[in-house]
């Protein structure tokens, strides 16, 4: 699973993506379990930052699949 | 409903120019330009930093566009947000809705930018 950070998550990661290495589709709190074990300082994130699967917002109860590209996208702010 | 949807690290002039011309149909040009401020917070800053998931951006404004044009048909808009850095003074955001009547381009443009600023993909860094 390629992971996608942006912004406050990006720098939190220290980097722009990772490859999650995930065998069978994971829920959303088990994907946030994977990678704050890999990156703790995104465990703050986790309350506000939203997960997008292949572009689009997940769906609660969606899972995220080992093929997928997941983007964490903390709060937004354009315009 | 025509589109232009533009991410871009280029001064965004004041004014735009539209470079096909307007849809026969249109009788009215909604326009708002977002400026940067001196002020973010209590602080007094030179400029923003603007960062995108861009291709996400783009696809999250067009699904919002087409909700809208639902509610309040119009004949184009144009979408111009400026990434990188961005100083104070200088527009952040471009969006310029042609429309029959005013007061279908008023609403779309109120509601796109409220939608744009809960969910779409950019990000001002101070």
């Amino acid at each position: 699973m390629k992971v996608l950070f942006f912004a406050q998550s990006r720098g939190a990661a220290g980097r722009g993506d990772y490859i999650l290495e995930v065998k069978k589709p994971v829920t959303e709190s088990e994907f946030w379990a994977l990678v704050t074990a890999v990156f703790p300082a995104l465990e703050p994130h986790q309350k506000t930052a939203r997960l997008a699967r292949g572009e689009s917002y997940l769906q609660k109860g969606e899972l995220l699949g080992p093929n997928d590209e997941v983007a964490v996208i903390p709060p937004v702010s354009g315009g | 409903m025509e589109i232009s949807i533009e991410l871009t690290g280029q001064l965004i002039a004041r004014p735009q120019k539209w470079a096909a011309p307007f849809d026969p149909e249109t009788g009215s040009l909604v326009e708002f330009y977002g400026i940067v401020r001196e002020t973010e917070g209590a602080a007094k800053i030179p400029a923003l930093r603007y960062e995108a998931y861009a291709s996400m951006a783009e696809k999250v404004m067009r699904e919002k566009i087409a909700l809208l044009e639902k509610k309040h048909p119009c004949q184009a808009i144009r979408v111009v947000h400026r990434l990188g850095t961005v100083p104070r003074g200088e527009s952040a955001i471009y969006v310029g809705i042609q429309s029959r009547h005013r007061q279908a381009g008023f609403l779309f443009l109120q509601e796109f930018m409220d939608e744009l600023k809960k969910d779409v993909p950019i990000w001002k860094c101070a």
